[in-house]
């Protein structure tokens, strides 16, 4: 590594760790005002920052980064408002312990090209709301806006009473300058969205990380399912912002018994499906044939312009390109993660076939991330959701927007998914302010009667069994 | 606003500070610090030797920023000062020093 790279990393956190010890003298009221203070600025400036990062990133839709947005200050600060990040935090008279939230420290945010102003302010606000500062480091392709976006939320940080530095971001990137900043000794945390090699280096660094996984979200459209709600919640979620939500459907598998109505609805609704033909030639655009994964060229462009690139034309509305597929593997490139309106389109007979079927993609490239089914069976719906690994199985609602939370379901509003031990991370919560504290438990002393009911000799005693044991043990309430 | 002194029988410049030493704060006590060691105090004909020792006193000090950390900082890395210490600091200060990092670089008695 230079040592331009290790004194620009030091110089950063020397600021962030000088922030951090100011912003551990603050108290809840006036960290609550600038959570708050920030809120409005990125709120605000909503539009704009839509439209620079629709610009500059050439991806999505500068409409649907706006909701993003909305969705990242509005709906974060609505999430996490009233939530206890400082101080006592919980008081337990019967156990005797007390919670008391204390900072982590300077926090890493690696923001995606795929959501990057929002992903910013999402960061920011949770961060400042445990009173950690953080450092901002976007992709390449997304320095300038996610570079204003900061800029902005400082300013109204400061003005609200934030400590100097509470917010950074780096004007310039670079893999070894991320890499420095990540394995600096003064650094509490990464918080790591972005690519499966991004969220290994992070966890590679020897810094506590949080990170996300991959997604391949299967959809399943049950026979007892509203058709066309279920038609409209998918479009709704696959063709927003181009499909660049990792939590997006990426395989739609339909029961034989509707499929018929399932197609009609689609293409009522701007789906249009590929022939043998059209699907090869997608599959050269959409997929590096080295890697097996998605192509960037096509990540977040509109259906329209996909085709246009395999070289094949599609009705001028069209808004999803279905590409019809009989199974689950490497050599069937269109069934792994696409961040695009390309959707894999699977018929099966029967729910069990079916099932497995989703079972298959799941574990294909998106173990603990999302999955989606469309049902009102209850007891499908369960069984759906206990065979499936992962993090959310969001019911009968667009999966993107249902996984990040807060417009269809009470989950936390994130636009950082733990994927679990599947997905190598340490949880599979939505991410947010509570996941950024370090809490302390205060214990007063509550003997446990059963511990001392009996001196040391009565285990000592090698001819008394286990079964004994266990039955005298808990016999004092 | 910070109190200045310098004992001229031990070369030591005494800084007591009071409130907030917030961004306002460090900075306004910076300028009057600076001001007395380039050109001494109102009153006083010369400023300090070429080199003496700095005393914080943090006594009566309620809050400290960032800012009041850099001050700190870049008084203990002054070419004239030999010896920067800082003293009477209460727990909560003493834990602001200690989360940035500076109890291992300043001599916080």
């Amino acid at each position: 590594m230079s040592t331009d790279h290790q004194a620009k990393a030091d110089e950063i956190l020397q600021r962030a760790s000088l922030a951090a010890a100011e912003f551990g003298q603050l108290g809840a009221a006036e960290t609550d005002r600038i959570v708050r203070a920030v809120c409005l600025a990125g709120l605000e400036n909503r539009v704009s920052l839509a439209k620079l990062a629709w610009e500059e990133t050439g991806r999505g839709e500068w409409k649907d980064k706006v909701l993003k947005n909305v969705v990242g200050s509005l709906l974060v600060y609505q999430d996490i408002k009233d939530e206890k990040t400082v101080g006592v935090i919980l008081e337990d008279p019967d156990s005797g312990i007390t919670e008391i939230a204390q900072p982590l420290g300077p926090i890493l945010g690696i923001i995606p090209v795929t959501n990057p102003t929002s992903t910013v302010l999402f960061k920011i606000l949770i961060s400042l709301k445990a009173r950690n500062p953080i450092i901002i480091s976007p992709h390449r392709d997304a320095l300038a806006c996610c570079g204003r976006t900061a800029e902005i939320c400082y300013r109204a940080a400061l003005q609200a009473g934030a400590p100097e530095d509470c917010i950074q971001w780096l004007s310039e990137t670079s893999r070894e300058l991320t890499h420095a900043l990540m394995s600096h000794p003064r650094l509490a945390l990464v918080l790591a969205t972005g690519g499966p090699g991004l969220v290994k280096a992070a966890y590679s660094s020897g810094t506590p990380a949080i990170g996300v996984g991959s997604g391949n979200v299967p959809v399943f459209l049950e026979r007892s399912a509203d058709i066309p709600l279920a038609v409209e919640s998918i479009l709704a979620s696959k063709t927003f912002d181009n499909g660049t939500i990792c939590a997006s459907e990426q395989a739609l598998v339909v029961e034989k018994e509707i499929v018929d109505r399932v197609r009609r609805e689609l293409e009522r609704h701007g789906a249009y499906f590929l022939s043998p033909d059209e699907t090869a030639a997608l599959e050269k655009v959409a997929i590096n044939p080295e890697t097996g994964l998605m192509s960037p060229r096509v990540v977040g462009q509109s259906a329209v312009s996909i085709a246009e690139m395999a070289g094949f034309e599609v009705p001028p509305k069209t808004v999803l390109l279905m590409a019809p597929q009989d199974e689950v593997g490497e050599d069937r490139p269109l069934s792994g993660e696409i961040l695009a309106p390309i959707l894999a389109f699977y018929v099966r007979d029967g729910f069990d076939e079916a099932l497995k079927l989703c079972i298959a993609l799941n574990y294909r490239g998106g173990i603990g991330h999302t999955a989606s089914i469309h049902s009102t069976d209850e007891k499908m719906i369960l069984r759906f959701s206990e065979l499936m690994n992962a993090g959310r199985c969001v019911v009968n609602m667009p999966s993107s927007q249902g996984a990040v939370g807060g417009m269809f379901n009470r989950l936390p509003v994130s636009f950082t998914l733990g994927c679990g031990a599947g997905g190598k991370n340490i949880t599979t919560e939505n991410i947010s302010a509570r996941n950024l504290i370090n809490v302390k438990r205060l214990c007063r002393r509550r003997d446990n009667p059963d511990w001392f009911r009996f001196p040391p000799e009565y285990y000592l005693d090698e001819t008394r069994s286990a079964g004994e044991i266990l039955t005298d043990y808990g016999k004092s309430n | 606003m910070v109190k200045i002194a310098f004992d001229d029988e031990l070369q030591v410049l005494k800084c007591l500070f009071s409130g907030r030493l917030d961004i306002v704060g460090s900075s306004r006590d910076e300028e009057a610090i600076i001001g007395f060691i380039d050109q001494g105090a109102p009153g006083r004909n010369n400023p300090p030797p070429a080199e003496f020792a700095v005393l914080f006193d943090l006594a009566e000090a309620e809050y400290i920023s960032s800012a009041f950390l850099r001050l700190c900082l870049s008084l203990a890395r002054h070419d004239r000062i030999r010896e920067f210490s800082i003293v009477n600091s209460s727990p909560s200060a003493r834990k602001v020093f200690s989360v940035a990092g500076l109890d291992r670089v300043l001599k916080i008695l």
